[in-house]
């Protein structure tokens, strides 16, 4: 033993002198065993910090150096003040979750907060330019004040004295600004209430993460929802249907779109029917018994019938898939991937040879730069008009090049959608291929962490329940991922943490909430296990055994 | 500050990317041995395979980086907003003339009250040449079209991280003044043509001027015309260059009848006895005497040296079809995109062996079947002013500066014997009007006049001028063209003599920088 080793163990005074003790994990001091349980990896908690720094200094180089040149959209202040608050909410969550005794996985909680911190920015850009959200001749005219504003910004800054006095010839004309043109349309529309509240519930994430945690923290909750998941699922899918059938207009209920939140309920029920039935589903002969073939419409396919009600093929994609993970794990039976495998391509074809919008969108992503030549004038503007996107997202891509133009420029914001169904092209164009694979490896290091979870869980329900959540956070990570670099058909689907969406942040913080309290309670569950199982184990197996 | 920062950032994307990276490896590995929770593994593996897919993809779009731009350049005319916006918003490099100095810029930017919008002070002088009026950038033949990815080029290192960088200047050859005094002689005319003036050493452009509307192909570069007389100093180039002897006497009767049913006459019908030698014809541009010389070297050193001749000063040959790609390597330039649009049409000479006598009388006197443009024969008779060496032309100030070395087309004793043939055209000869305007400036003019038969139109009129500086060395090229502005000796030679007095007057000016 060392002289230093020595004295250590001296301090904590540990054995008598001559004698070593070797003390068991689970038999330490409580008060040490506390601390080192809930302190975060330093490796996590340096990548938070070092994320956390980033977006205030990517904040900071938009406002110093975009906006000035740009000019900004009404209400760019409040977006500022509400990142702001959302970044403190964020970092106020991990000494909350230590607060209220986290002890599951800090990389679920950790990860979300770093890639929102990593990507929000991009779209602060976005929000805050003057000409991103204006339509019709409103966009029109802030793009001119725009860029006579960026023109003037250029020529004071890169010009010298002798240059500006060959331009300017006199005084040195006010910079235009755009915030004005669009903000008397603005005014003449009148902001809408649920535009607000879909802004802003971007400053509930982190709240709703403690709120999923604080409420499946408690295993009575969750065997609750499990019991009585007829009532969740009755309500959830009775309100579903009237917003579907009765307050839809383009796929919005006044201007929001809360079908996310529906998500995490259903993958839920889902769940309780797996867990309650698991043995008999996972037998050929016993699945085609109808009242079980009943459960299984009832449960996994009616809940995907609104969705085709309201032409959100992307959800319902993203809905079924989950479901369809769900039961492959819960029953770990090979054959439920193959039929599944089979029904999911005849409903591919089906789509591709039936519906147009499907048909077109396969052939956007092919080959959306089709020869004019080859067509006749009409067929020509029709294709144009729809791959117009696509044109402007390829644009961001090829802007960004290996590593991006930096914070808030590639101009990415001249791409419709490029908050949403093209956030991917936005990061590619603000942070290049390097920014955006980060962002494919750290979102996939995320869902890993969630099957982790899953993996560890004994509970057929929980086990079930978390993997339903991860995939409800990665088919739409990849299908936009995917779809914007026109890898696969783009289906419109939000990213959760990385794209714009509110409702997809508040679903997705509160889902991971309860994958936290799921690790949260395994950790503590198997904790209480091992040292049960210590007390009643050999004397050299008790946790003290003296050398 | 902007740049140190967005670097900083990067780093923090490639560290955290790094790290996520590393935290995978470390996942697959402590959970590829578990056979419990296979499917957690699996699903894993399809996630990693998604990554890679993903990986895959993006570069492939990266690579397919001009399909898509092509693809984008195709589809533009339905909208393009980004590239609408970066258009409107960009600061582009400013156009500088010879002096480049920024007060006499041929493009750069200016305030009104309605914004900052970008300017062309030669105005309509050089709409069709340089850009001016809406849409400059995206015409097919100005400069600031083909010149617009040097335009667009970050003006410095720290530029390259702005928002909107600010351009790289473009340093042009041309002069404002000397333009904008050639559109003017042009004008005067009210006839449709080009003026060009080369420096003489370099084969620096220093003014095109040319009239036509903007969008159309600049009349100097792409319009075809047979030179008329002006081509008799590429024969007497000939003559002199294999050896013929110079002081020899040479018919010049009003008509020549070259075969039992073709006659060629002189201009006016005019007959002037016998004159001495290619000088001799080349005065009073002597058509008969022409034909004379081309006939009798014909017979004595056969076709095969005019074919290899006229190559050399720039003027392909045919035998059947006529040549219509254009031939590289005309401009000396380093823009691909100039190059390629605004590489001339060849100029052309139908000639073999089976050519008969009246065809060949023709081509003597620059008629037949025989097609120049304005640039070639400036080319042309830069060659002769330089002492028998051709400079490629080009109009970029960096490679002017650099000097020319040029490469030899005729012989240094040819050139000197064209030379004072041209001072002599224009002392005693049909260039007369053009030398009147340059006396009294204590430089010297000379030139060759030329008057194009084109059939149902009126004729077209050449000047080809060289100018001599007061030490009495060739400074500059000066060569004019109308469209049915003929004679020769007449509006060209006066448009060109005027161009010829400004740039005596203005010289020390425009000289600094050459």
């Amino acid at each position: 033993m060392s002289f230093w080793s020595r004295r250590v163990r001296a301090a904590e005074g540990e054995g008598p002198p001559g004698i070593a003790i070797d003390v068991k994990k689970h038999n330490r001091p409580g008060r040490d065993r506390e601390s080192r349980l809930r302190r975060i990896p330093r490796p996590l908690a340096a990548a938070v910090l070092v994320s956390a720094g980033f977006y205030m200094l990517a904040h900071y180089s938009i406002v110093a150096g975009v906006w000035p040149v740009h000019g900004t959209a009404p209400g760019a202040g409040a977006v500022l003040i509400r990142d702001a608050v959302v970044f403190f909410g964020w970092l106020l969550l991990f000494p909350l979750m230590r607060l209220v005794g986290y002890r599951g996985s800090w990389v679920l909680i950790a990860l979300p907060v770093i890639i929102f911190f990593i990507t929000r920015p991009s779209l602060f850009q976005l929000f805050s330019d003057p000409v991103y959200q204006a339509r019709g001749g409103v966009r029109v005219e802030a793009n001119e004040l725009k860029a006579q504003r960026a023109r003037l910004t250029t020529i004071l800054r890169a010009y010298d004295e002798e240059r500006q006095a060959i331009v300017f010839a006199g005084a040195i004309p006010e910079l235009p600004e755009p915030v004005e043109a669009v903000r008397e349309a603005a005014g003449a529309e009148g902001a809408s209430s649920s535009r607000l509240i879909s802004a802003f519930s971007v400053m509930l994430a982190p709240l709703a993460l403690l709120v999923g945690f604080t409420v499946a923290r408690r295993p009575r909750v969750l065997w609750w929802f499990r019991d009585h998941r007829a009532i969740p699922f009755g309500a959830t899918t009775a309100l579903f249907f009237v917003l579907a059938l009765f307050f839809v207009e383009l796929g919005r209920v006044g201007g929001t779109t809360p079908w996310e939140l529906f998500l995490p309920i259903f993958v839920g029920v889902w769940a309780a029917v797996l867990a309650d039935d698991t043995y008999n589903l996972a037998r050929p002969g016993a699945v085609l018994a109808p009242r079980r073939v009943l459960l299984l419409l009832l449960y996994g396919a009616i809940p995907i019938v609104p969705f085709l009600i309201i032409r959100e093929l992307g959800l319902s994609v993203v809905l079924a898939g989950s479901l369809a993970t769900m039961l492959l794990v819960g029953t770990r039976r090979e054959w439920w991937a193959g039929l599944m495998l089979v029904v999911w391509l005849v409903l591919v074809a089906a789509a591709f040879n039936l519906d147009d919008r499907s048909q077109t969108r396969l052939q956007l992503a092919i080959d959306p730069y089709r020869d004019l030549a080859t067509m006749s004038i009409e067929e020509a503007e029709s294709w144009a008009a729809r791959m117009h996107q696509f044109k402007l997202f390829d644009a961001n891509i090829l802007a960004g090049g290996l590593l991006g133009e930096g914070p808030g420029r590639g101009h990415a914001e001249t791409a419709p959608n490029a908050a949403d169904d093209g956030y991917i092209t936005t990061i590619a164009a603000h942070w290049g291929l390097a920014g955006t694979l980060a962002l494919v490896l750290l979102y996939t290091a995320l869902i890993l962490q969630m099957f982790s979870v899953a993996a560890r869980e004994r509970s057929a329900f929980e086990r079930s329940l978390v993997t339903g959540i991860a995939m409800l956070l990665a088919i739409p990570f990849w299908m936009a991922a995917l779809g914007g670099i026109r890898a696969v058909p783009l289906t419109g689907v939000a990213t959760a943490f990385a794209a714009s969406g509110g409702a997809k942040l508040l679903a997705s913080s509160f889902a991971v909430g309860i994958v936290a309290a799921i690790s949260h309670r395994r950790t503590v569950e198997d904790r209480i296990a091992a040292t049960a199982e210590a007390m009643h184990a050999a004397p050299e197996e008790q946790g003290v055994r003296i050398r | 500050m902007d740049l140190l920062i967005n670097w900083m950032l990067r780093a923090v994307y490639l560290g955290l990317g790094a790290g996520a990276g590393l935290w995978i490896v470390r996942w697959v590995r402590s959970n590829r041995g578990r056979s419990e929770e296979r499917w957690t593994v699996r699903l894993a593996a399809g996630m990693l395979l998604l990554a890679g897919v993903y990986a895959i993809a993006h570069v492939r779009l990266l690579a397919q980086r001009s399909e898509i731009e092509e693809g984008r350049e195709a589809y533009a005319v339905y909208g393009d907003p980004r590239r609408t916006e970066l258009r409107r918003g960009e600061v582009r490099g400013w156009i500088l003339d010879c002096t480049g100095e920024g007060d006499r810029a041929l493009a750069y930017y200016g305030a009104d009250g309605e914004g900052i919008e970008r300017r062309y002070p030669l105005g309509e002088a050089g709409a069709n040449f340089l850009g001016g009026g809406a849409g400059a950038e995206e015409r097919d033949y100005t400069v600031e079209a083909l010149y617009a990815a040097e335009l667009r080029a970050p003006a410095s290192f720290l530029e390259r991280g702005e928002l909107h960088p600010a351009g790289r200047d473009l340093p042009l050859t041309l002069c404002r003044g000397v333009t904008a005094e050639a559109y003017r002689q042009l004008s005067q005319t009210g006839r449709p043509g080009a003026v060009v003036v080369q420096d003489v050493r370099t084969g620096a452009v220093l003014a095109y001027a040319a009239t036509g509307d903007r969008g159309d192909p600049p009349l100097g570069i792409k319009r075809y015309s047979p030179p008329g007389s002006v081509f008799k100093l590429a024969l007497a180039a000939l003559w002199w260059e294999h050896g013929m002897p110079d002081a020899i006497p040479i018919p010049c009767p009003a008509e020549i009848q070259v075969t039992p049913r073709a006659a060629i006459g002189n201009f006016g019908n005019v007959g002037y006895g016998t004159v001495q030698g290619p000088t001799g014809m080349l005065v009073p541009s002597c058509n008969t005497a022409a034909v004379w010389m081309a006939l009798r070297m014909r017979e004595e050193i056969g076709s095969e040296p005019f074919i290899e001749g006229y190559r050399r000063f720039g003027f392909e040959t045919y035998e059947e079809s006529p040549p219509t790609d254009s031939i590289g390597g005309f401009w000396r330039t380093d823009s691909e995109a100039w190059n390629r649009r605004m590489t001339p049409a060849p100029s052309r000479i139908r000639i073999s062996d089976s050519t008969g006598d009246a065809e060949w009388g023709q081509l003597a006197i620059g008629q037949g079947p025989l097609d120049v443009t304005v640039v070639a024969v400036s080319r042309f008779i830069q060659a002769i002013a330089n002492d028998g060496l051709m400079a490629a032309p080009t109009i970029e100030q960096e490679l002017a500066s650099g000097g020319a070395a040029g490469e030899r087309v005729m012989s240094e004793g040819t050139a000197r014997r064209l030379q004072e043939a041209m001072r002599a055209v224009v002392d005693r000869g049909t260039g007369r009007a053009a030398g009147q305007l340059v006396q009294g400036t204590g430089w010297g003019l000379g030139g060759k006049t030329g008057t194009a038969q084109v059939a149902g139109r009126p004729d077209n009129g050449w000047f080809a001028g060289i100018l001599f500086g007061p030490e009495g060395d060739p400074r500059y090229t000066v060569v004019s063209f109308l469209e049915g502005g003929g004679p020769g000796g007449g509006m060209p030679a006066r448009a060109a003599g005027g161009v010829a007095r400004y740039l005596a007057e203005t010289v020390p000016q425009v000289g600094a920088e050459q």
